[in-house]
C-alpha cells in the first residue's frame, strides 16, 4: 500500500544525501503520514485531506529549504571555510542584483509620462534577467577575491549558477514576455489611438518560433535576422550567468584589492556588454547567422575563462613540482 | 563558536521541558511560533551542531508508516540554553518576562 508522500520520498532519495533523507525528510513524512492514518481512523475526511493538502505544501517547502541549504552545504561539503565562502557568495550576489535590479527600473522608468506603481512590478522580469549575471559576476568576486577556491566551493558557485541560468531561462521564455505586453499597455493608457500589438519581446518562445518559421514558409526575410537573433539572444543571455560565474572563478585569485574587484567585476560587464552589442549588429547585417551573434559573448568569455584556468592550474603544478638537485 | 538562534532556543526549552518530543509535537505545542516548513530542518541542523539528539521510534501499530523520530536535548544543549537565557535575560524589559 502506497502512503502519503511516499512517492514523493523515493524521488527525492534521488536528489538529496542520505543523510539529509534520514534526519530531514523521513522524520517529516513519519508525521505526515501518523497524522493523515489517525485522521482517517477517526473518521475526520475533511481533516484528512487538510492533512494531506498542508502536508505536501511543509514537503515542497522543506525540499526547496534542503536545496537552498544543499547547494551551500552538500554540494560545497565539508569545510567551514567552503561554507563561509558560499554565504558570503550567495549574500554579496543577492545584495548586488537588488541593488542591479532597482538601478535598471528606475532608468527605465525615468523618461515614461506615466509613473504607476505597478509598472515597476512589470519591468522587474526584464531587470532581474540582466540583473542575475551582474549580480553573480559581483557577488563571486566579492565573496571569493584573494582566495584559492576549493574544488566543492568551485561546484557549489557553478550549481547555483546553473539554477539561477535556468530560473533566467523561464522568465524569458514565459513571463518576461507577459511583463513587457503588460507594461505597455499600462503606459500607454492615456493614448487614445492605442492598438497594443505584441512585439517581438512580448513573444515567449515558442511564439517566437513558430514566428520565424512561418516567416521562413511565407519568404518574409525582412524580420527574419531579428527575429532569430531575439530567439537564440534569450537562450545565450540566460546562460549568461553560468558563464559569467566560471570567468569570476578564473579570476578570483588573481585579484585581492577591494577596488580592483569593482573594476574587474564592472569591466567584465562592460566587455560582456560590446560583445554582445558587436554580435547583435553582425547578426543583424546578416554577416554573422544569428546563433552565433547570440552566442558570441558567451563564447568570448568560456574560452577566456577556460585559458585563464589551465594557466593557472599548470603554474599550481609547476609550483608543486618537485625542484631539481 | 557555539550559536543559538531564536527558533532553536524555543526548540530547546521545549525539549527541556518535556524531555522529548517529535516534529510535529513541537510545532502544535509551539503556539505557531514554529512553522511546519522549517522546523525539521531546524533540528537537523541542531543535531548536527549537537544540541539535541535523536532515536527512531517505531509507528503506532494501528497507523503504520515510517518510524517516527523522537528528539532530546544533549548535556551541550541545555548547557547552551542556559547560556543563553543568564545572557539574554538582563537585556528583557521587565514587562516582557
Amino acid at each position: 500500500m502506497t502512503r502519503p508522500g511516499d512517492r514523493l520520498r523515493t524521488m527525492t532519495a534521488r536528489v538529496f544525501s542520505a543523510r539529509t533523507m534520514e534526519r530531514i525528510i523521513d522524520p517529516l513524512v513519519a508525521d505526515l503520514q501518523i497524522e493523515h492514518a489517525e485522521s482517517i481512523r477517526r473518521g475526520r475526511v475533511w481533516r484528512s485531506r487538510w492533512v494531506l493538502l498542508s502536508g505536501h505544501v511543509v514537503f515542497l517547502k522543506t525540499i526547496a529549504l534542503c536545496g537552498a541549504q544543499g547547494a551551500i552545504c552538500s554540494l560545497v561539503g565539508g569545510t567551514v571555510d567552503d561554507r563561509l565562502a558560499m554565504g558570503r557568495v550567495i549574500r554579496f550576489t543577492v545584495a548586488a542584483i537588488a541593488v542591479t535590479t532597482v538601478l535598471i527600473e528606475l532608468l527605465s522608468s525615468w523618461p515614461l509620462e506615466t509613473h504607476h506603481p505597478i509598472l515597476l512590478l512589470y519591468l522587474a522580469p526584464s531587470a532581474l534577467v540582466l540583473a542575475v549575471p551582474m549580480g553573480a559576476i559581483f557577488g563571486i568576486l566579492l565573496g571569493l577575491r584573494g582566495r584559492v577556491v576549493s574544488l566543492q566551493s568551485t561546484r557549489g558557485v557553478l550549481a547555483c549558477a546553473t539554477f539561477s541560468s535556468l530560473a533566467c531561462l523561464a522568465t524569458m521564455a514565459w513571463i518576461m514576455p507577459l511583463a513587457n505586453h503588460e507594461f505597455r499597455q499600462l503606459a500607454s493608457e492615456n493614448d487614445a489611438r492605442r492598438v497594443v500589438l505584441r512585439g517581438i519581446n512580448e513573444l515567449t518562445l515558442g511564439e517566437l518560433s513558430q514566428r520565424i518559421d512561418s516567416s521562413r514558409r511565407m519568404g518574409t526575410v525582412i524580420d527574419l535576422p531579428l527575429l532569430s537573433y531575439s530567439y537564440h539572444m534569450r537562450w545565450a543571455l540566460s546562460s549568461a550567468t553560468l558563464v559569467l560565474a566560471l570567468f569570476a572563478l578564473s579570476v578570483t585569485r588573481r585579484i585581492v584589492a577591494g577596488w580592483t574587484t569593482a573594476l574587474a567585476a564592472f569591466g567584465a560587464c562592460f566587455s560582456y556588454y560590446v560583445v554582445m552589442w558587436a554580435g547583435r549588429a553582425a547578426a543583424l547585417q546578416n554577416t554573422l547567422p544569428a546563433f552565433v551573434g547570440a552566442w558570441l559573448p558567451n563564447v568570448v568569455f568560456a574560452v577566456v575563462s577556460v585559458t585563464l584556468l589551465i594557466v593557472a592550474s599548470s603554474q599550481k603544478s609547476v609550483a608543486h613540482s618537485p625542484r631539481p638537485t | 563558536m557555539l550559536t543559538l538562534s531564536a527558533k532553536e532556543s524555543l526548540i530547546l526549552e521545549r525539549l527541556v521541558s518535556e524531555r522529548e518530543m517529535y516534529g510535529l509535537q513541537l510545532v502544535t505545542t509551539s503556539k505557531r511560533r514554529l512553522k511546519r516548513g522549517t522546523v525539521y530542518v531546524t533540528l537537523g541542523r541542531m543535531e548536527e551542531k549537537g544540541y539535541i539528539t535523536s532515536r527512531l521510534e517505531d509507528p503506532p501499530p494501528e497507523t503504520g508508516g515510517l518510524p517516527r523520530r523522537v528528539y532530546q536535548p544533549t548535556a551541550l544543549g541545555r548547557r547552551v540554553l542556559n547560556a543563553w537565557t543568564d545572557a539574554t535575560e538582563p537585556l528583557m524589559p521587565e514587562f516582557a518576562r
